[in-house]
């Protein structure tokens, strides 16, 4: 179940490096966001679970975009290390203000679902760990459609191949860089708002959420969707494993275990001689 | 900064005990301490050899933990029955034993990045932290995880009761940190300033290049590495015995973004940088807490105040300061600048001023040979003709064969079944139109490129499958398509950087500061002003590279490979871009590099270049040899000319 959340947030932040060249240091931040808002939506605005679903999504692609615009475009020709330090203090900043503004104190969130599980032979599952699933596999789908099929996806994939070329085939690079940004961090936050109703929301949750990510992603090969869609379950499924044979202690130590991994025997990450993009 | 400068900041800095009164600022200023010389370390990886690491963290605490842990003695349970443990030991033994421990794994990073860089790298480092971090908590037999190791025993030296020197007050620790921190500055800077850190800074600046004159990039990531984690761990030793509790969270995240900010913030590639920044980032938290504000809005400002100065001053305080002064009080060193942005030399680089051409009798073993070499055989410009093979100057021994080389990218043959063979002593060049193969031949030859099939023979010796800096080594050097400078740096600097095989001293002997480095030093100065002097280009020595004008550029690639000692010289079109003047000049500068008994092959546009200076000439077309002869035997082949003017002309010609 999780594995589809995971894969969300892995392929937000794959897309942002592959094409943008920036290590997002505050991919965790929209997550914890996401959860904030759909938290803000539910439990102290009072609307609709689904609509403040969507509304949580809408606001992360809105933030996401902000800082695109504010932090990222002037910098767009800096190295690798300068907008890495422009999004840690983004991130600093970002998570502070989380904290400020819902206190520490771990919120939850209402969810419609029935409290009975869903029964399938003897596996049993909570409808909405069902419906998390059902949305970001949307979503997911919706993604591939998006990069596979559109004019904007053709521009995307072209300034991944070849920032340049593309800029002088007439591909707006600065837009392309604007929404890609908002997309994968609309992402990002639809994971924080599936999940919060799901576990807790604190103002620190970002940072998991964001060393899982990158684990993600360095599993499917930076910038590359295909293998952050299978690298999100492969963590997932090795977090279980990690609990049910070590100690669950080290549950989030699974992913940096395989990050290092990988690395020694993979550096370019699982599935680096499939096609890049799509 | 002058000696007397520097003697006295530390005369300024090691009297603050005696009058500042308030025994928190001094136990800030220990705290700021400790972090410069964690930014230091850090410092060394990223300003140097150009590596983030986003986990220098997890060195610190790994430092704090070991020593802790040694100092207290510990027991662990590796099954029920087997334990393994030690008993309590002296504090200052556990703090070299947390150095060496914190290097060991500063040794198991660094290979990781030799098979990792840029981002990838970074993302190793955090989870290499968190790894780490994650074990601490959860390892609470040996760590207490969550529950901190207490009572951490302070440092003493000396025999209790006759002479002992306490380490438990303020002011002595103060001194004691102050001393660390000083040792560091001289070890980073008396390495930086070594053939070690321009290895390391030529990684940074342009690493095919640097693998070309024969830098082992493994060796010197790993060394970088190292020195750098065994610093952090010395810095989280201090801390440890100074605090005096040890928990987990000496592993955040944010105490190695603290240190990366310091780095930036005071200028990355400076040795002064990190002390600046930790100073600024030891007192703006202080100021913030006295402003009586909430830790999250501080926190807020402290993030703007990152992106302010990713913003405003991108290079550092440091250089933008030295920019500032340097353009105030009117010098005209326009490299001073340079060397600014990065960093390490002024002094060294400015102080020699070029031997005397006759050497002086400073250089001694192979350098000396090639000052030799260089000054007293001075050929008369040979006239152009002379480099055409006249019989029986040219020995035909193959020095270099290539049999059946095949290349491919993907599908496509770049080079099918290449057979050649380049004799000691000649000047073989290959043409062809373009994307025949040459410069893949070029780059087979030379290691950057793995055939897919056939052999590469130097010298009786396979090559096939050694790195390119090994292939260098052996004497097989190339130069570049693209100019491909160490571009920030000065022309001396590139030349020093092209010594690089030439240099002996080891990396302990050089942090030691033996006087066989300093004595090597001149040497491989004197040599580099050889070259340069060769080259035509010793009135430009102190400029950066980057701000010569084109033709230099290309000569200064050559002074570059041509510091290596190369046996075989591969260039790679040298006179493209040339005007006639420029390209005249270097075809008699070629006549006297193979006066020096080095073999040539050339890659070439230029046709009257390659006829004028070839004994040999091989035709390329699709990846296939189509002719192979003297230069007048090419110009007549109508294979050539077909491939050159297309069918029809050649069936005119002909």
């Amino acid at each position: 179940m999780l594995g589809g959340t995971y894969a969300l947030l892995g392929i937000g932040l794959t897309l942002i490096f592959g094409i943008m060249r920036v290590v997002n240091f505050t991919h965790g931040e929209l997550y914890a966001f996401g959860a904030y808002m759909m938290y803000a939506l539910v439990m102290r605005l009072g609307i609709d679970f689904f609509a403040a679903l969507a509304l949580a999504v809408a606001l992360g692609v809105l933030l996401g975009g902000l800082i695109e615009l504010v932090l990222l475009r002037p910098l767009r020709s800096s190295d690798i290390d300068v907008t890495m330090l422009v999004m840690i203090g983004a991130w600093i900043v970002l998570q502070n203000a989380e904290q400020l503004a819902w206190t520490g104190v771990a919120q939850s969130i209402r969810s419609p679902f029935p409290a009975d599980p869903l029964v399938l032979g003897n596996l049993s599952v909570s409808w909405n760990r069902v419906f998390v699933f059902a949305v970001a596999s949307l979503l997911i789908g919706g993604t591939y459609l998006l990069v596979d099929r559109t004019k904007l996806g053709m521009a995307m994939r072209a300034t991944f191949q070849d920032r340049d070329t593309a800029a002088l085939m007439g591909v707006r690079i600065e837009r392309i860089h604007t929404a890609t940004f908002a997309l994968g961090s609309g992402l990002a936050a639809a994971g924080g708002a599936l999940l919060g109703p799901v576990f807790v929301v604190t103002p620190t949750m970002g940072d998991l959420a964001a060393t899982k990510a990158f684990a993600i992603v360095i599993l499917g090969g930076l910038g590359n969707v295909v293998g952050a869609t299978v690298g999100g379950f492969i963590l997932a499924f090795a977090e279980e494993i990690g609990v049910g044979y070590i100690s669950s202690g080290y549950r989030d130590a699974m992913g940096f275990l395989l990050i290092i991994l990988i690395l020694l025997f993979r550096p370019t990450g699982l599935f680096a001689q499939k096609e890049r993009i799509s | 900064m002058s000696r007397w400068a520097s003697l006295a900041v530390l005369a300024a800095f090691a009297s603050v005990p005696l009058w500042l009164g308030n025994l928190y600022f001094l136990h800030v200023l220990i705290v700021m301490g400790i972090f410069i010389i964690a930014a230091m370390s850090l410092n060394l990886l990223l300003g140097f050899t150009g590596q983030l690491s986003l986990g220098h963290a997890a060195f610190f605490g790994i430092g704090a933990y070991a020593s802790a842990l040694v100092s207290l003695g510990f027991e662990v349970h590796l099954t029920d029955d087997v334990a393994v443990g030690i008993g309590p030991k002296p504090v200052w033994l556990a703090m070299l034993i947390a150095v060496a421990i914190a290097g060991l794994a500063g040794y198991a990073i660094g290979r990781l990045a030799f098979k990792v860089r840029g981002a990838y790298f970074v993302i190793v480092s955090i989870s290499f932290a968190e790894v780490v971090r994650l074990v601490a908590t959860n390892w609470v037999e040996l760590t207490q995880g969550p529950m901190a190791l207490n009572n951490i025993p302070f440092l003493r030296l000396g025999a209790p009761g006759m002479f002992e020197l306490s380490f438990l007050r303020k002011p002595a620790y103060y001194w004691l940190v102050l001393v660390a921190a000083m040792l560091c500055y001289v070890i980073i800077r008396r390495l930086v300033r070594s053939q070690a850190g321009r290895a390391m800074i030529a990684l940074r600046e342009n690493e095919s290049l640097a693998v070309s004159v024969g830098i082992d990039v493994t060796r010197y990531l790993v060394l970088a590495t190292v020195v750098s984690a065994a610093m952090a761990g010395a810095a989280g030793a201090l801390y440890a015995h100074y605090v005096r509790i040890v928990d987990p969270d000496i592993f955040l995240f944010i105490y190695t973004v603290t240190m990366v900010i310091m780095v930036i913030t005071g200028g990355k590639g400076t040795f002064a940088g990190p002390v600046v920044g930790g100073l600024i980032f030891g007192i703006v938290p202080e100021a913030l807490r006295a402003l009586e504000i909430e830790p999250e809005t501080q926190w807020i400002a402290f993030g703007l105040l990152m992106i302010a100065i990713v913003f405003l001053l991108p290079q550092g305080i440091v250089p933008a300061v030295r920019d500032w002064w340097e353009s105030h009080t009117g010098k005209q060193q326009r490299s001073a600048s340079w060397h600014g942005a990065s960093a390490p030399s002024p002094r060294i680089l400015s102080s020699p001023s070029p031997p005397s051409s006759g050497g002086e009798g400073r250089g001694e073993g192979s350098i000396r040979k090639f000052a030799a070499r260089g000054s007293t055989s001075h050929p008369d410009p040979l006239p152009v003709s002379t480099g055409r093979g006249s019989a029986g100057a040219v020995p035909s021994a193959p020095m270099l064969s290539v049999t059946g080389l095949s290349i491919r990218f993907g599908g496509l043959a770049a080079i099918q079944d290449m057979t050649f063979e380049v004799r000691e002593g000649e000047v073989l060049s290959l043409i062809g139109p373009n994307g025949a193969g040459k410069t893949t031949a070029f780059n087979a030859v030379t290691g950057f490129l793995r055939p897919a099939a056939g052999d590469i023979v130097y010298r009786g010796r396979s090559i096939v499958g050694l790195r390119p800096h090994a292939i260098a080594a052996l004497g097989v050097v190339r130069t570049f398509q693209r100019t491909s400078l160490f571009g920030g740096r000065s022309v001396l600097d590139n030349v020093l950087t092209g010594l690089h095989l030439r240099a002996r001293q080891r990396p302990l002997a050089i942090m030691l500061g033996l006087p066989s480095v300093a004595r090597e030093e001149r040497e491989l100065i004197s040599a580099a002003w050889e070259v340069l002097r060769f080259m035509g280009l010793e009135a430009r020595a102190h400029e950066p590279a980057a701000a010569l004008p084109y033709g230099e550029q290309r000569l200064l690639g050559v002074a570059i490979a041509l510091a290596a000692e190369p046996k075989l010289l591969l260039l790679d079109e040298p006179v493209s871009g040339m005007n006639p003047a420029e390209k005249a000049r270097f075809t008699a500068t070629l006549a006297r590099i193979r006066h020096r008994d080095i073999t040539l092959l050339l890659v070439e546009h230029d046709m009257r270049t390659v006829m004028g200076v070839s004994d040999r000439v091989i035709c390329l077309n699709h990846g296939r040899i189509i002719a192979d002869g003297t230069p007048a035997q090419i110009q007549q082949h109508p294979e050539v000319i077909r491939a050159y003017l297309g069918e029809r002309t050649a069936r005119a010609a002909g």
